[in-house]
């Protein structure tokens, strides 16, 4: 029960960005403690007051079932959206509707073709890669922009290329639904996103195809994966035969 | 000198329901056998391999109610008086030993889990997790099956339709709510099919170069393979090539035997291209289009020409 305590100054850390990870965490240990504590107000409820003497009694358990029902409906509703709650169509950038059959079967057939690569990709399809793939995805941040790659139109700066061939990150996966409508969570490469809140251009994903330090090795109908080849950034593609 | 007095009714009943030392001895052993083999079976079924749905609703469910049972016991003691009948409680001592093991078991459970990764530090795995949690278990039944004083006094007539109308038919309706909801949330669920092509190379050493390499006028071959995920294709379907945006020449195209697929395709085929490099050196576009209709993809791969 003493644990159980722990939950309450825990709630508080959800209001700051570098503690909701670890307060939402906590809470799988910590509701066993809060168990135990509803459980010995039940077994053992405190006296009515004074004021609330007017309230049969028999509607004490009713209003506590009542209280519980709220409590856990609320603090589901609280936490997760409704694409994270509920089955529906594919819904692109959401937690949970955003997973594909197609994005499963391509980490896999990665996984199977080249084993467990490092590869940037959004964090969506990152999911699958790493889950079904064993594939190593990047993240991306201010000191890491490897969301550059796709979410601007130009050549990755000299730092990131550097970056990106010693830690040996030889594939680009993209999802072209990315360019179909803006994150249902608000980006897609998480707080560096360059673009957070819009729809990546399709002009951005479509130049893949046509710079030579990208070779695209695997595409479905949504997804492309691409062998990347970053000495040759600087050279240029001949035009005729 | 005080004489005893008559034998109450209750105590009469109690006496006559109270089992013999050997049927005691005999139960006791019952029970820790049944336990334990309870906690091998949910064991067994983990390491065996048993499919993920046995796993979940069999093997972890077993190893954490025994747990939870034992610490019930242990805790609460097994007879029903022990909490004593003068409480003013909302819920009666039934329906807390009714909710009792499940949260005991997930206690244990929990703790067993961070003693496997953070003392013994080996992997959590479903496996792992299971024995973890069954070898605790094992022990706390041994614990409260070893460790009890006085046997159970038999329940009265009274007593069990108490519990059958305040603890077991709730309990059996609120089972009935959650499977409709369960049904009803099924029945209304979208299933989503999706229908798809992929196509990849066939040559891993082309993935790890990254790119064709050729003399000029040299003949480039890539093999290629189109899947299908739900979707149909074509028995031969089209391949076309272009180089640095103008169609190949001397294109020649071979079928060949898919290889086996593991990623639950239900089509397959296969192929190799091959075409002349071009005559000027240096880095050529490399567009491979395979397929009809909706179901074409193409491959962009970068042809180096060397002089």
């Amino acid at each position: 029960m003493v644990f159980g305590l722990v939950y309450f100054p825990s709630v508080a850390f959800i209001l700051a960005p570098m503690g909701a990870e670890g307060a939402r965490r906590s809470w799988a240990f910590t509701y066993a403690g809060v168990a135990l504590l509803v459980a010995l107000a039940v077994v053992q409820p405190p006296r009515v007051p004074r004021r609330l003497r007017w309230v049969p009694a028999r509607w004490w358990p009713r209003l506590g079932v009542l209280a519980l029902v709220a409590v856990m409906v609320g603090n589901v509703g609280a936490g997760l959206n409704d694409p994270y709650r509920f089955p529906g169509p594919f819904t692109w950038g959401s937690d949970t509707n955003s997973a594909s059959a197609e994005a499963r079967t391509v980490a896999q057939q990665l996984a199977i073709t080249v084993g467990p690569v490092r590869a940037v990709s959004d964090r969506y399809t990152g999911l699958a890669l790493s889950a079904y793939g064993g594939v190593y995805v990047a993240t991306p941040s201010s000191g890491f922009p490897a969301a550059d790659l796709v979410q601007t139109d130009k050549d990755p700066m000299p730092d990131l290329v550097r970056q990106l061939e010693e830690s040996h990150y030889d594939y680009l996966v993209v999802d072209t639904r990315m360019a179909d409508a803006p994150a249902f969570n608000g980006d897609n490469f998480g707080n560096a996103d360059p673009l957070p809140g819009e729809a990546t251009p399709r002009a951005f994903l479509t130049r893949l195809d046509a710079v030579p330090w990208a070779s695209r090795v695997m595409a479905t109908d949504h997804l492309r994966v691409y062998r990347l080849d970053l000495p040759l950034l600087g050279q240029t593609l001949r035009t005729g035969p | 000198m005080s004489t005893p007095g008559p034998v109450s009714r209750r105590e009469q009943r109690e006496t006559e329901g109270r089992p013999s030392t050997g049927r005691t001895v005999l139960g006791r052993a019952l029970e820790l056998v049944v336990g334990l083999a309870l906690v091998a079976l949910g064991c067994a079924l983990s390491l065996t391999g048993a499919p993920t749905p046995v796993r979940s609703l069999v093997s972890l469910p077993l190893v954490v109610l025994v747990a939870g049972r034992a610490v019930t016991v242990l805790v609460l003691g097994r007879d029903r008086a022990v909490l004593g009948t003068a409480r003013r409680a909302v819920v009666d001592e039934d329906t807390l030993r009714l909710v009792a093991p499940l949260l005991f078991g997930v206690i244990a459970a929990l703790g067993s889990i961070l003693v496997v990764d953070l003392v013994l530090r080996v992997r959590v795995t479903t496996t792992s997790v299971v024995l973890g949690v069954g070898v605790v278990a094992a022990a706390l039944h041994v614990a409260a099956t070893l460790g009890r004083r006085t046997p159970s006094p038999r329940t009265s007539r009274r007593r069990v339709a108490l519990l059958v109308q305040g603890v077991w038919l709730p309990a059996l309706f609120t089972v009935l709510l959650l499977v409709a909801a369960t049904g009803g949330a099924r029945a209304v669920e979208a299933q989503r099919v999706e229908r798809y092509t992929q196509l990849t190379l066939l040559d891993p050493g082309l993935y790890r170069t990254g790119g064709l390499s050729a003399a000029p006028g040299a003949r480039v071959t890539v093999g290629w393979v189109l899947r299908g995920y739900d979707e149909g294709l074509a028995d031969r379907p089209r391949v076309a090539v272009t180089v640095a945006g103008t169609p190949a020449s001397g294109l020649q195209s071979r079928y060949d035997a898919p290889p086996v697929d593991t990623t639950e395709a239900t089509a397959a085929r296969a192929g190799t291209v091959s075409v002349l490099a071009p005559t000027t050196a240096g880095l050529h576009r490399v567009a491979l289009t395979v397929g009809d209709g909706d179901g074409a993809q193409t491959l962009y791969l970068v042809l180096q020409v060397r002089s």
